[in-house]
């Protein structure tokens, strides 16, 4: 969790833009990724994450603003930035009509000096070694983006960039990819993760990037970001009338519409508040005799936390 | 650069389009092949010998007189009026046009196919080169490998015309194999005239020579193989541009189709001449047949065919290098 | 990492490219070089092959009549005649229509001493059928009008021409039987009809007399034929004869040959 602080940035972005005709798809964004990090890019679709993760990669030239990679200049330097880099943008859209093992070997012999040992050993590192030689077609969409990962570590880079590699896949397969992603930042490898999902990035990164509209909002670590940030709590009580009077009386809490949760026999107060003041709150409703059952620390949801985010600047 | 080369080939190989050009040839050609037996046995039916010269006779004197009807337009009659002194001059000199055999069909199927069929098939591998990345989607870990654009497409490209000399090389083989079984597998000592001299009126023959028909047949091969080849380099920009396998098709064979019509049309159409598809019949300088347009020459051709093939290839490139992947 | 299949592929895919370049270089020096050829391909002795099998063979020489111009089944009298020949002999029978629209006595006559495939096919036959001579004599006609002198030349020349034809044949198949087939005339019904039908009689009769010396050769008149059927027998154009003439045609000859 403290690795990259003192070492140079793998990833640097500066000033990165791109206009199609006048309307700007992504203005000014600006971040470094450093190795043995996972990097969060957090954004809602649309906001300018794909596009940037294109001219991250050298699929888009940006309009201005530099991508440096180990120091080479992804435009600029092509071979060297691109060398240093594993990805997957999008989906991991391999060849269907080969194997695993020949869609590997392909872009093996496009980076060059890659020994088949290399292989098969990033198809046991994603854990595909006993399908390798079947084909593409045959593959589960977890398979696939094991085969993309695979794919990406052949030329043993020093930055994976990853755009929304959970998306869809079942919760096993989430964990499991997570759980890649972790060992291999463990590694050393700079990790730069695409997501939409806010709970995904708390799980699985170090630092993120919020992204919205094609502009930067935060760079930071995730629980700085979230930290002052007032969570929703979710109190699962027997009376809510008396509950939400309760509640409505603590400092710095405040009690919102509906009732969240509720299930049973239960009844759910929501309010927004700061975690500090849990056991005070929770000390008043067990003296004004609310029994509860549960309290519940709710993550705001991406949009809502983008909304407060951006009130104050005036963007929304 | 040669792992480059080698990934596409096994990729257009395990894609299965070069399969679909081995299929397409080996249905057609039987095909081709029963009637061309067919009006063999009946003309020889009809005639009742086999004496070619006899069949050659009667052939000229329908030409002749089909010469005689007032309703012929201008064009057709100098056509006929070729065909015909053509025609006497191998029955002068006692060879004779027409002898079956392996050999001879391959020449012929060839030479019919050169400004339609072959470059058809050609347009079947060539229309997916690039777009068939974008399709899949693809395009993206190709191009964001250590490579540069331009090795890419290069690498692309010299798959694409290993295919074009493949394909030829299948067409003559196929036709040649498929053939003999009915008419043998003899022909390619056989003598074939060429020299022919276009002229407005009619033919000079003053430059006519003989040629074993194996040598005829290789020059018309290699003659395809250029014409066909500046159709694949088109299809090839198409394929980069258009990004759709479908649509690159689609537009190359509507080219393709509407080169075969204009060229039965153009004749008084003079500028007409500059565009590909008119000039795609090379073996027509070497057989001696009137060119779709007067005063159209070998090099003319070769040299329209020629720019086409560069200017495809140099806006290939350059989009190609240049072009944000959007999607 | 690479499979030898698909090495072997390239290999010979480049191979054959280097094939057809050379070959495309060969060709292009072929149509371009400005050297004449050495040798101009020399022309044959004309050999010709007595036909070898049962089949009965006719043989069309001359004009559009023979031709079979004006009849909308295409047949003419010859493949009338080979209809009625096939039935009677049950025999396989060809024809070889040779008969050129428009053809003059001069262009056929040059053609039969010419073209060796033109002499086999006539070796070769059972049977020649021949109209010529017409053409000569309304070409002259049409250009002349009303100098009879020239008319009467252009009468004698062709007669010549056709009796020349005629001795050719006979000297290239001495066994076939030979029909001339004569004039008929299409324009009884002009002011000028009964002239013109005086002179094509006197042309047949001219024919018959001159030939009457070559063994195996009927002349065929037909002015009869068509003396009262004009209507019935003439084509659209109100020269050749159509369907039903053909057939008229075809029927005299066949009293004639079978």
């Amino acid at each position: 969790m403290n690795a990259g602080k003192s070492r140079t940035p793998v990833l640097s972005v500066r000033g990165l833009s791109k206009r199609i005709g006048r309307r700007p798809l992504v203005e000014g964004v600006e971040f470094d990724v450093y190795p043995g990090e996972v990097f969060g890019f957090l954004g809602p679709n649309g906001a300018g994450k794909t596009t940037t993760i294109r001219m991250l990669v050298g699929l888009i030239r940006p309009s201005s603003g530099s991508v440096t990679i180990a120091g080479y200049d992804v435009h600029r330097q092509p071979e060297e930035a691109l060398r240093r880099i594993g990805c997957i943008v999008e989906n991991p859209e391999l060849y269907p009509f080969l194997t695993g093992r020949e869609n590997l070997l392909h872009f093996a012999r496009m980076i060059g000096d890659v020994s088949l040992a290399r292989i098969d050993e990033v198809a046991r590192i994603v854990g595909l070694e006993r399908r390798l030689d079947d084909k593409v077609k045959t593959y589960s969409l977890g398979m696939r983006q094991r085969l993309g990962i695979a794919q990406a570590l052949l030329a043993c880079p020093e930055l994976l960039i990853l755009d929304e590699p959970t998306n869809g896949l079942d919760p096993a397969g989430i964990r499991e990819m997570r759980e890649l992603i972790r060992s291999l930042a463990a590694e050393g490898l700079a990790v730069f993760v695409s997501s939409h999902l806010l709970s995904e990035v708390q799980l699985m990164c170090d630092r993120v990037a919020l992204i919205h509209r094609g502009r930067i909002l935060r760079v930071g670590r995730v629980d700085e970001l979230l930290a002052g940030e007032e969570g929703r709590v979710v109190w699962h009580v027997d009376n809510a009338e008396e509950a939400r009077r309760v509640l409505a009386a603590v400092p710095e809490v405040q009690v919102l519409e509906g009732d969240e949760g509720a299930a049973g026999g239960e009844q759910a107060v929501v309010c927004h508040m700061p975690y500090h003041r849990i056991p005070e709150a929770n000390c008043r409703l067990a003296n004004a005799h609310v029994a509860v059952y549960g309290i519940v620390r709710k993550i705001p949801s991406l949009e809502e936390w983008f909304l407060r985010l951006t009130e104050g600047e005036g963007i929304a | 650069m040669l792992g480059l080369v080698y990934n596409e080939i096994l990729k257009v190989v395990r894609k299965k389009r070069f399969y679909v050009v081995l299929a397409i040839l080996a249905v057609l050609i039987p095909v081709f092949t029963y009637a061309q037996y067919k009006t063999t046995v009946e003309q020889q039916e009809r005639l009742g010998t086999k004496d070619w010269r006899i069949i050659v006779q009667q052939e000229i004197v329908d030409l002749q007189n089909r010469l005689t009807s007032a309703r012929l337009s201008d064009e057709w009659r100098r056509l006929l009026q070729i065909r015909l002194q053509q025609r006497q001059y191998y029955l002068e000199h006692d060879i004779n046009p027409l002898a079956p055999g392996a050999v001879t069909f391959a020449r012929v199927f060839l030479e019919r196919s050169a400004s339609l069929f072959v470059p058809l098939l050609v347009v079947v591998v060539a229309a997916d080169m690039v777009s068939g990345e974008h399709t899949g989607g693809t395009i993206k870990l190709l191009l964001t490998r250590p490579v540069r654009r331009w090795k890419i497409l290069l690498s692309k490209y010299l798959a694409l015309q290993l295919f074009v000399s493949l394909i030829i090389a299948v067409t003559v083989l196929l036709a040649y194999l498929i053939s003999g079984v009915v008419f043998g597998y003899g022909g390619w000592t056989m003598p074939v005239l060429t020299g022919f001299q276009v002229t407005g009126e009619g033919v000079l023959t003053d430059r006519v020579h003989v040629l074993p028909q194996g040598l005829y047949l290789l020059m018309q091969a290699g003659l395809v193989w250029y014409a066909t080849a500046v159709v694949a380099t088109l299809s090839f920009l198409l394929s980069v541009l258009l990004r759709s396998t479908a649509a690159a098709m689609g537009t190359m064979l509507s080219a393709l189709i509407a080169g075969v019509i204009l060229t039965e049309m153009v004749s008084s159409w003079q500028t007409a001449k500059y565009l590909f598809v008119v000039n795609l019949q090379l073996t027509d300088y070497l057989a001696g047949n009137a060119p779709p347009i007067e005063g159209m020459t070998l090099p003319f051709s070769l040299a329209v065919l020629g720019v086409w093939g560069a200017a495809a290839l140099l806006a290939a490139f350059w989009v190609f290098t240049r072009q944000d992947m959007l999607t | 990492m690479y499979r030898p299949g698909i090495i072997a592929l390239g290999m010979v895919a480049l191979v054959l490219t280097l094939v057809w370049a050379g070959g495309f270089a060969f060709a292009v020096y072929d149509v371009v070089s400005a050297h004449p050829p050495a040798a101009p391909p020399e022309r044959p002795s004309s050999a010709i092959s007595p036909g070898s099998d049962t089949a009965i063979r006719l043989v069309g020489l001359g004009d559009s009549l023979t031709r079979g111009a004006g009849d909308p089944e295409g047949l003419g009298y010859l493949g009338r005649l080979r209809q009625q020949v096939a039935e009677a002999r049950k025999q396989p029978v060809y024809v070889h229509n040779l008969a050129v629209n428009g053809y003059r006595s001069d262009q056929l006559l040059n053609r039969l001493r010419t073209e060796p495939a033109f002499r086999q096919t006539v070796a070769r036959a059972d049977l020649i059928t021949l109209s010529i001579g017409g053409n000569d004599l309304r070409v002259a006609a049409q250009e002349t009008g009303v100098d009879l002198a020239h008319a009467q030349r252009v009468f004698d020349e062709t007669l010549v021409r056709v009796v020349q034809i005629v001795t050719e044949l006979r000297a290239i198949n001495p066994r076939a039987p030979i029909v001339y087939v004569g004039l008929y005339n299409p324009y009884a019904r002009w002011p000028e009809g009964e002239a013109i039908t005086a002179l094509i009689e006197r042309w047949n009769a001219e024919v018959a007399a001159r030939t009457a010396h070559i063994p195996n050769v009927a002349v065929v008149p037909l002015v009869d034929v068509f003396r009262f059927h004009l209507d019935e027998y003439l084509a659209v154009d109100r020269f050749h004869p159509n369907d039903a003439g053909y057939a008229a045609i075809a029927e005299r000859l066949w009293q004639v040959v079978r």
